[in-house]
């Protein structure tokens, strides 16, 4: 069909129902309607019986969620089980049986346990994937490892901060046209999750005349659109929020009644904060102090406020959790917690698991024998936590280099790329090259899978049918199933299959259903009164209301308005049943290292490479590196093979102010040689007038080729293109309470030419 | 149908995410690495820490007297009286690109052969009673379609 002509064929093609894979495997967010012509995904086009975003009717995707048919049949899919053949890291595999695969991976595991113990055994957590929050927890608990390495990234260290200062952490106002201020904080919210309804609210509530500050290092879409943009230097956060504090107490903005009543130590954090002005805090973050006295008395006067945190703070800084309960105490001392359009407390923490993790499996002390706790072992207890302990990915994996306190022997890589997703990539194949036995199932030929003894072929979204979403709505809760679009290409197959299978194969088999996937199913969804057989009779989706609570009272019909200032409740874990401005909650108890113990308040720490920090190497390297966490065109380090996303960034783009690019001869679209202290990588510089000349900014994750354009996946390693090669892997730079790693650096730059 | 269809974007409300970019795409399966019927573009203006960025979504905006018609001179585009949609008759167009500076707002693109290429308002959606793709796809409203098959 010429590509300028209508398509004639939509009467031939076959409409499938199921969720979206753009923001990763079985995460329900958005669904969408799949066209199928002659066994091929072709097209897709957004649900609108789905309420996506929450909105009736919505139609809307995001630029992800639009290439579903490219990301299938993108040409680095794994098609079939593999063996490593060759070397480690050499890439040598030859095709085996899925019986093959699993029986080794089941024999390794069983022996490593026998030798070393089960916590021997570990697995890399990839962003939030329900498969690992089920069935890899509940594999993890039988098997008897408490080993779940998650990242130090993303929500659950600034969950965990704010859980600790005033008792939660909000992720949105109860109604964002009851909200006058906004304040974008690390929020990157034309990047991830476009279309979950974060951009249309705060579009929205702009709109109807809030006011917005925006406090990013470059001026985002949404920046561009705020009353103030505020561009910090990456990792000095906790100054400016030091500092804002300083501001607000000094000029008594506060609400001093909420203070008096719910606030614990108010005195000793005014006493701490009295020499954090704004003039201490200009040089350290590269904002004048006028600005940030003027922000101050906008947040400390206006009411209510918003203050949304985003990845930008908290979890990619050594100082993450000072950062967050500082900026917590902002908003609690404002009197903007849990008000109309303020920090709204309406959700509790973490969610109900979709089956039982089996957490009286886990045999008693394994918590204690954590490879390297995230969180101090006294906070890792089971109210608290997401799905489990957790050990911090990056240390984790060091452990088996320095076999302190033990090493991580048998190691399940799947979906995670630990070449990119986390700091220091050669120490990494290192740690790798070092294990017993490694192996990963994912979607795309993935560079650490070059490690791996067993390589497995998973199946996108869009090839299997063993999971559904489920949504509140205006018509009841939704439930609707993923159906499969098309068949799985070569030997794929869905990681939930793997994980019945092989539980079964290691002797596991009379927890998880006997590797009976609709057993399965059905205990996930008995819980929402819905049978498997419901759900396969209506795959478009369903609506129930959700079973009533036995013994409990008929809900009163129409809207019922939310309680606010729910006070006692909120605080009623933290000492005194109080926001922490002094913190008796994680003072002077143990650090996650278990070396130190925990400071009482939130102190600046900073980068462990900065131009205020560390002047005499600035000497040498003046500008400052950093990366975004998300970016729209890309999840995480995946989505580069897909062709219509990777021709808006074809390569490893670096933004830089024209200004800076001048002074060292670079022109736009020039490849850039970038040297930190700790390696080189090399990026295409993209001219940026939005970011201050003492910055540079890149997103990490070049791996993937694509084919279809033909162009190349870059190196992890120096001469590569990951930024994670260049930053301070030092672990004494790292949160002492929740592991986060710092992403800041400073660097040296040159225009790079191919030798 | 003449004039009573438009599409109307709202930089206010546009965050750049390329949505309605690939939603186009990907309705009519054109060949990574060609051209574009829809292109999100920005403009920037100052300096820093004083930047101003607006950002743009722009198609065919299928003029009542196109001035690409009449700058074509095979007369390979003509805008259809009864449904108000301008088309290009990929037999006529020689290529010449005569129509792109006559477009005020720089739309013509060109496809194999050198054949111009334009929006045709999703014929097929359209005859569903849906709207485009492109506005139907806009996460935050920016984009929008009005016309016979608003729907609301």
């Amino acid at each position: 069909m010429s590509p300028n002509q209508p398509n004639g064929g939509a009467a031939a093609e076959k409409i499938v129902p199921t969720f979206c894979h753009g923001c990763g495997s079985y995460r329900p967010t958005c669904a969408v309607l799949c066209h199928v012509r002659d066994g091929r995904f072709v097209r897709v086009e957004g649900a609108p019986a789905a309420f996506n975003a929450g909105v009736r009717g919505n139609t809307a995707l995001c630029a992800k969620g639009l290439t579903g048919p490219q990301f299938v049949y993108a040409a680095d899919r794994l098609q079939h089980p593999m063996k490593r053949v060759g070397a480690k890291g050499e890439g040598k595999f030859q095709r085996i049986t899925w019986d093959e695969a699993l029986d080794t991976i089941a024999e390794k595991l069983l022996e490593s346990k026998e030798k070393y113990g089960p916590e021997s055994y570990a697995v890399l957590s990839p962003e939030f994937w329900p498969v690992l929050g089920s069935l890899g927890r509940r594999f993890l608990n039988v098997h008897g490892s408490p080993n779940y390495l998650h990242s130090a990234i993303c929500a659950t260290p600034r969950m965990a901060a704010a859980r600790v200062t005033t008792g939660y952490i909000s992720m949105a106002p109860d109604d964002w046209m009851k909200t006058r201020l906004i304040v974008n904080w690390g929020g990157n919210v034309e990047n991830s999750g476009v279309n979950q309804g974060a951009p249309r609210a705060m579009l929205n509530a702009l709109a109807n005349g809030a006011a917005m500050v925006d406090i990013r290092p470059m001026l985002d879409p949404m920046g561009a659109k705020a009353d103030v943009w505020l561009p910090v230097r990456p990792g000095t956060d906790c100054a400016l929020a030091l500092a804002f504090l300083n501001v607000i107490i000094e000029e008594r903005l506060y609400d001093a009644a909420f203070v008096a009543e719910w606030c614990h130590g108010f005195d000793k954090l005014a006493e701490h904060v009295a020499a954090r002005t704004p003039e201490w805090a200009a040089p350290i973050t590269g904002l004048p102090a006028e600005r940030i006295r003027e922000t101050a008395r906008l947040m400390g006067t206006t009411r209510p406020m918003f203050v949304r945190m985003g990845n930008g703070i908290g979890d990619q800084a050594g100082d993450g959790t000072a950062t967050v309960s500082a900026v917590c105490l902002i908003s609690a001392i404002t009197g903007n917690l849990d008000v109309p359009g303020g920090q709204f407390a309406g959700g509790g923490f973490g969610g109900s698991a979709p089956v039982s993790w089996l957490d009286e499996m886990l045999p008693a002390g394994m918590v204690e024998r954590l490879v390297a706790p995230e969180a101090p072992v006294w906070y890792q207890t089971p109210d608290r936590w997401e799905s489990g302990p957790t050990s911090a990915y990056y240390k984790a994996l060091m452990s088996i280099l320095t076999e302190k306190p033990y090493p991580i022997r048998v190691l399940n890589a799947s979906c995670s790329n630990p070449l990119s997703a986390t700091r220091n990539p050669r120490r990494v194949a290192e740690a790798l090259t070092k294990l017993d036995f490694m192996f990963a199932m994912d979607i795309f030929k993935s560079p650490h899978l070059d490690y791996a003894d067993i390589v497995l072929p998973a199946c996108t979204s869009y090839e299997q049918g063993d999971y559904f979403g489920v949504r509140p709505t205006p018509d009841g809760l939704r439930v609707a199933p993923y159906n499969q679009v098309v068949e799985p290409l070569g030997e794929a197959r869905s990681d939930w299959r793997f994980y019945l299978d092989l539980a079964v194969r290691c002797g596991y088999g009379e927890h998880f259903w006997q590797g009976d996937m609709d057993a399965f199913m059905g205990e996930m969804l008995a819980k929402h009164g819905v049978t498997v057989a419901d759900l396969r009779e209506n795959p478009g989706g369903m609506f129930v209301r959700p079973p009533a609570p036995a013994g409990a009272p008929a809900a009163a019909p129409g809207p019922s308005q939310p309680e606010y200032r729910k006070y006692a409740k909120l605080f009623k874990d933290l000492p005194h049943g109080k926001v922490q401005c002094y913190n008796e909650y994680i003072g002077g108890r143990p650090d996650c290292t278990g070396t130190g113990v925990l400071p009482y308040l939130p102190e600046y720490q900073g980068p462990p490479e900065g131009l205020a920090e560390t002047p005499a190497l600035a000497a040498d390297y003046p500008l400052i590196l950093s990366d975004v966490h998300a970016y729209r065109l890309a999840q995480h380090s995946y989505h580069h093979d897909v062709a219509y996303l990777r021709e808006l960034q074809p390569y490893p783009w670096l933004r830089m102010n024209p200004a800076t690019a001048a002074r060292y001869g670079i022109a736009d679209g020039d490849w850039v040689r970038v040297e930190s202290p700790h390696g080189w990588s090399r990026f295409v510089a993209e001219y940026f007038p939005g970011i201050s000349p003492e910055v540079l900014m890149t997103k990490r994750g070049w791996w993937q080729s694509c084919a279809e354009l033909g162009l190349p996946g870059y190196g992890t390693g120096d001469g590569g293109s990951e930024v994670n090669n260049l930053y301070n892997s030092d672990e004494r730079h790292f949160d002492t309470f929740f592991s986060q790693m710092p992403k800041q650096t400073l660097v040296r730059i040159a225009k790079w030419e191919e030798a | 149908m003449p004039d009573t269809f438009a599409f109307s974007h709202d930089s206010q409300r546009c965050i750049k995410c390329f949505t309605c970019e690939i939603a186009c795409k990907q309705w009519r399966e054109i060949p990574p690495g060609t051209f574009r019927l829809r292109r999100v573009y920005e403009v920037a203006g100052g300096e820093f820490p004083a930047v101003t960025r607006t950002f743009h979504s722009e198609a065919c905006r299928h003029c009542p007297d196109p001035p690409c018609a009449a700058a074509c001179a095979p007369g390979a585009i003509t805008r259809d009286e009864k449904d108000g949609i301008v088309r290009v008759d990929a037999a006529r167009c020689d290529g010449c690109r005569a129509c792109l500076p006559a477009c005020p707002y720089g739309v013509p693109q060109f496809g194999p052969g050198g054949v111009l290429q334009l929006c045709d308002l999703c014929a097929d959606r359209l005859a569903e009673g849906k709207r485009p793709m492109c506005s139907d796809s806009c996460p935050t409203s920016a984009l929008r379609w009005t016309g016979p098959a608003q729907g609301d």
